[in-house]
């Protein structure tokens, strides 16, 4: 989900102005990623409060980090480098409890969408498995399925934000789709 | 290329990924093997299974409780700085200050002490003295050091 207003030179712009401090510009930069961080996020994490929190912690590191945007990469590739570290840093910290996705799938803290868009508790239950199928993807190749289907970013794009080749991510987006065809299929 | 690696690029496939020559061979390729087609079937099953994850909301006030949290962050790191750096770096100028106005005094009441000392013994020197030689005879009870 991009936004259309969205340019790299009016990101880097704006990103300029944040490093000196200027809030509006600031403003402008949240309201238009908000929406793709915290369902990256949401995605990833599969807790509502959770994305919402980690989605926090990132502009903030934006806030505080501006300053070190060179403008070497987009600023969305710069952003969501934050996004993925942050993900990753939760998945790590979660590591040492259990993950809030209980055992049907259903995760209590999601907002209800989901079940209110499905017809039927058979297509609730299969969004369930979907979500379930994907908390359960390693890492490195849920991000990369992520960033790929939901947020339309290029391979090359998605090799660049996880700091590795094309190459490498083409292989972990079809071993991520794989894993999830073997996962969905036994649910038939 | 064989199999494995055909099956590598297939998500790229789908993704529209591939250059033209890459598409090419993994077109031809296709054209030969059944296996490889049924895994592009299957994957491409995996893509309309991943739409079933539709958009959530922004929670409300996110940009409202985002300036809070830079602002508490902000505040937390001024407490922080004044805790582990001022406080400390105060303290001890305090401290030091006090040792130098300590010393201060002390050398001025010590000065005032010892000048009054030698003075008062001077005195009794002189008394001594002038007892000594106007005492009715009982001068060593008034130079006695008593």
């Amino acid at each position: 989900m991009t936004n259309p207003e969205a340019s790299p030179e009016r990101d880097l712009n704006l990103a300029v102005r944040v490093a000196r401090g200027d809030e509006a510009a600031f403003d402008e930069l949240v309201r238009e990623y908000q929406h793709s961080v915290i369902n990256t996020i949401h995605r990833y994490v599969g807790e509502y409060d959770a994305a919402d929190d980690i989605a926090q912690e990132v502009f903030v590191i934006v806030w505080n980090k501006a300053g070190m945007f060179r403008g070497k990469s987009t600023f969305s590739t710069w952003l969501y480098r934050i996004v993925v570290n942050q993900c990753l840093q939760f998945r790590r910290r979660r590591q040492r409890r259990p993950a809030a996705v209980s055992i049907d799938g259903f995760d209590p803290d999601s907002p209800p969408e989901a079940l209110q868009i499905a017809e039927d508790r058979e297509q609730a239950e299969r969004t369930a498995a979907v979500r379930r199928a994907l908390s359960e993807l390693p890492d490195r190749q849920r991000i990369a399925l992520i960033l790929s289907h939901y947020e339309e970013r290029s391979y090359r794009e998605i090799a660049d934000i996880m700091g590795t080749s094309v190459g490498s991510v083409e292989s972990l987006i079809f071993r991520a789709k794989d894993g999830l065809r073997s996962k969905l299929a036994s649910l038939k | 290329m064989d199999c494995p690696n055909i099956r590598n690029k297939l998500s790229a496939y789908v993704d529209g990924e591939l250059s033209p020559e890459t598409k090419a061979l993994v077109d031809r390729h296709l054209e030969t093997c059944a296996d490889c087609r049924a895994v592009l079937v299957r994957l491409e099953a995996v893509e309309s299974e991943l739409d079933r994850l539709v958009d959530v909301e922004v929670k409300p006030y996110f940009e409202t409780r985002l300036r809070q949290r830079i602002a508490d962050r902000r505040r937390s790191r001024a407490t922080g700085w004044f805790r582990l750096v001022a406080l400390p770096a105060g303290t001890a100028v305090v401290m030091l200050l006090a040792a130098v106005a300590g010393a201060q005094l002390g050398r001025v009441l010590y000065g005032r002490r010892s000048s009054s000392t030698y003075q008062s013994t001077a005195a009794v020197s002189q008394t001594s003295t002038l007892d000594l030689l106007d005492g009715p005879g009982g001068s060593f009870y008034v130079t006695g050091g008593q």
